[in-house]
């Protein structure tokens, strides 16, 4: 064999090797990507088949009680909706203020902002039932001591999301590009007013998208909430931060342990209304993004 | 029992039981007069008091302890046997709140009772119904929450154990135990294992922590299959789990063998042992008779013979596995929130109703007797100066 017959069929050789990595690659992503659709999808599907059935303008205004044949939601949907909206609000002015304390307003590399980063980032990796025990000795028992009410979920929600939608909000300022503030600078903007003005508007696609994932999580959560003492029949509707309630994720938790196997399709309805409370929430961050987005 | 329910579409309920606007369940009806009952054969118009009028069941016709139906047109009674009492009782209890914690085993009774108290003070009421809350921490979690306090009410599916009482004197709360129903824990097996009777001297070979404990059910009894064996328990927490380390006469529950997987939630035993030829597993009796078509439940022997559990048996003491379910109000809340002085006098005067609605065993006549000495001990309790 001549060197350049050897040189040939050497380059023949890798070729055929880097084709046939190429496209074993390509399976292995479709493989993993068929795979979490096809794990969705059955979940999905397997909901709307037990649950569609149990769907009707009832089940959202009747009240939870013992028996399937007259329970409903409309309670927990109550529950939910006061904990997540209480919590989504607090912790978004308090994200919002310490994002754009900690982007705007400190140095990037003082030891104060190097701490209380990292702090942040451990915080938002923190287990969800940790806030829960958190929350139960500081907010319902303890120097608090509100009790299990509307108001000490709503702060231990807030505490959970709030290293979350820091992150999001400070990643958000930060890809505003720093031509935009040093033109305000130049025009005589003092350091609020080019945050206010040209910053915040700017990174408002970021923001929304961020905290609204925040609130999804804290609308679907039940772990810290029955750590705290939760609730499972309460056939009133919340009246202020200090009154009994329960959510959709506790009504779902309880439901799919109860005695009548009827309960299992309830569990499921109820699976679907917080579902479609999840995807229209999202659609409100996908439709704020794409009506503020700006191309730099 | 499932198909009765099944059957039922959604909103039925809501039209059968009277003709006009009623709330669905609930028990004292303010239907006017002129107002007709559906499904004639069964109820007729009746007239309660001076200003009630409602469906009640025809005498003699025989519906499903839990057809909803009947449940619609559940008429409260007094044990006292003074109706007009508890009625001014639940009507001074305008607007208050309860809050009620403990066994999820107890809890649908509980809710049952919740609910209908609640649908009884509304019709008093009106809008200024006393509310009602039930969380299901477990025995021992609603116990710790009670003992500090935060509850007025706890169920239990044991009696207070002394450390937990300790604990309640400690914080100065103060109670009054109430037996509120019965209840059987179920031996299942999968419906393919031949074995339909055990012994209790089986049940706790079976059961008990021990370096020989048998792996396959012909180490138990050579007669048996030799299948492998999987237990399925209760979780650790829940007053299920402590009976039936007495129950099962293994000498409590740190004597029960660890290598059970436990769950808190019995659907998952079900689905276990129905997916095991060699599963077993135990939970309150409710949850076997309505998982009937899924798990067998073994009949016991504890010397006088096979005994199946139903209401009767576990009634009378003659199935081994039985035990009383509790309500422990707390004294403190009993004097000074009328609403929950109303609630247990109507809980403890309509427990056979309540109990036969929420599918749970219940009390004797005689056991009923005895209940009436607690209420009475609490009607005796000192009033507080204000």
């Amino acid at each position: 064999m001549t060197t350049s017959h050897f040189v040939a069929s050497l380059a023949d050789s890798t070729t055929r090797l880097r084709r046939n990595k190429d496209a074993g690659f390509l399976i292995v992503l479709w493989t993993s990507l068929l795979l979490a659709i096809i794990t969705l999808a059955t979940l999905v599907i397997n909901t709307l088949i037990s649950g569609v059935g149990s769907l009707s303008p009832d089940f959202l205004t009747w009240f939870p009680s013992p028996f399937p044949e007259d329970s409903g939601i409309q309670s927990a949907l109550f529950g939910s909706l006061w904990v997540t909206l209480t919590s989504g609000v607090v912790s978004l002015i308090l994200a919002l203020g310490t994002a754009i304390y900690l982007e705007e307003f400190t140095n990037p590399n003082s030891r104060l902002q190097r701490f209380i980063t990292t702090n942040i980032q451990t915080l938002a990796g923190v287990p969800s039932i940790v806030y829960g025990i958190l929350g139960l000795a500081f907010v319902v028992r303890g120097p608090l001591g509100w009790g299990f009410t509307v108001g000490s979920a709503a702060a231990t929600l807030t505490m959970m999301v709030l290293p979350l939608m820091i992150v999001a909000t400070r990643e958000a300022l930060k890809a505003v590009p720093s031509s935009l503030r040093e033109g305000s600078y130049a025009l005589g903007a003092t350091r609020w007013q080019t945050v206010y003005r040209q910053v915040l508007p700017a990174a408002r696609p970021g923001i929304a998208t961020g905290s609204i994932l925040g609130v999804s999580r804290a609308l679907g959560e039940s772990a810290p909430l029955i750590l705290l003492g939760a609730l499972a029949y309460v056939s009133y509707n919340p009246t202020g931060f200090d009154s009994d309630f329960t959510v959709l994720p506790l009504l779902i938790f309880k439901w799919s342990t109860e005695v009548q196997e009827e309960f299992r399709g309830l569990a499921a309805a109820a699976i679907i209304v917080l579902l479609l409370l999840l995807f229209a929430m999202n659609l409100v961050a996908i439709i704020i993004r794409d009506r503020s987005r700006i191309r730099w | 029992m499932t198909t009765i329910r099944q059957k039922l579409a959604r909103g039925v309920v809501a039209t059968a039981v009277v003709a006009g606007t009623l709330a669905v369940g609930a028990p004292v009806f303010a239907a006017k007069a002129g107002d007709k009952c559906e499904l004639k054969q069964v109820y007729s118009i009746a007239k309660v008091g001076t200003s009630y009028i409602r469906c009640e069941i025809v005498p003699g016709t025989s519906l499903h302890a839990s057809d909803p139906k009947k449940k619609a047109q559940f008429k409260w009674k007094s044990l006292t046997g003074k109706t007009a009492d508890l009625q001014w009782q639940m009507a001074s209890a305008k607007g208050a709140n309860i809050r009620i914690d403990g066994s999820s085993t107890v809890a649908p009774l509980a809710t049952v009772a919740a609910k209908y108290f609640e649908s009884a003070t509304k019709s008093i009421s009106g809008k200024k119904g006393v509310k009602v809350a039930v969380g299901i921490s477990g025995t021992g979690g609603g116990f710790e929450k009670f003992c500090r306090g935060e509850t007025d009410i706890s169920n239990a599916s044991r009696a207070i154990k002394s450390s937990e009482a300790a604990i309640c004197q400690k914080n100065g709360i103060s109670f009054t135990e109430i037996p509120i129903a019965n209840d059987g824990l179920a031996l299942v097996v999968n419906k393919n294992n031949p074995v339909s009777c055990m012994t209790m001297a089986e049940v706790k070979k079976m059961w008990a922590a021990s370096s020989s404990a048998p792996t396959k059910w012909s180490d138990i009894n050579s007669s048996w299959p030799s299948t492998p064996l999987k237990l399925f328990g209760a979780g650790t927490d829940s007053g299920t789990f402590d009976a039936f380390g007495d129950l099962s006469t293994v000498g409590g529950k740190d004597k029960l063998r660890k290598d059970v997987s436990t769950s808190e939630d019995d659907n998952v035993t079900v689905r276990g042992v129905n997916g095991d030829t060699g599963g077993v597993g135990y939970f309150g009796l409710s949850y076997a008779i309505e998982n009937a078509d899924k798990v067998k439940t073994l009949k016991l022997d504890k010397g006088a013979g096979c005994v199946e559990p139903t209401v009767a048996t576990v009634q009378g003491g003659t199935y081994p596995m039985s035990r009383p379910l509790f309500i422990y109000p707390k004294n403190d809340s009993l004097l000074s929130n009328p609403a929950v002085g109303a609630f247990v006098n109507f809980f403890a005067s309509n427990v056979k109703q309540i109990s036969e609605d929420a599918v749970f065993v219940p009390l004797t006549d005689s056991q009923i007797k005895a209940m009436s000495g607690a209420l009475l001990r609490i009607a005796a309790l000192p009033k507080k100066k204000p």
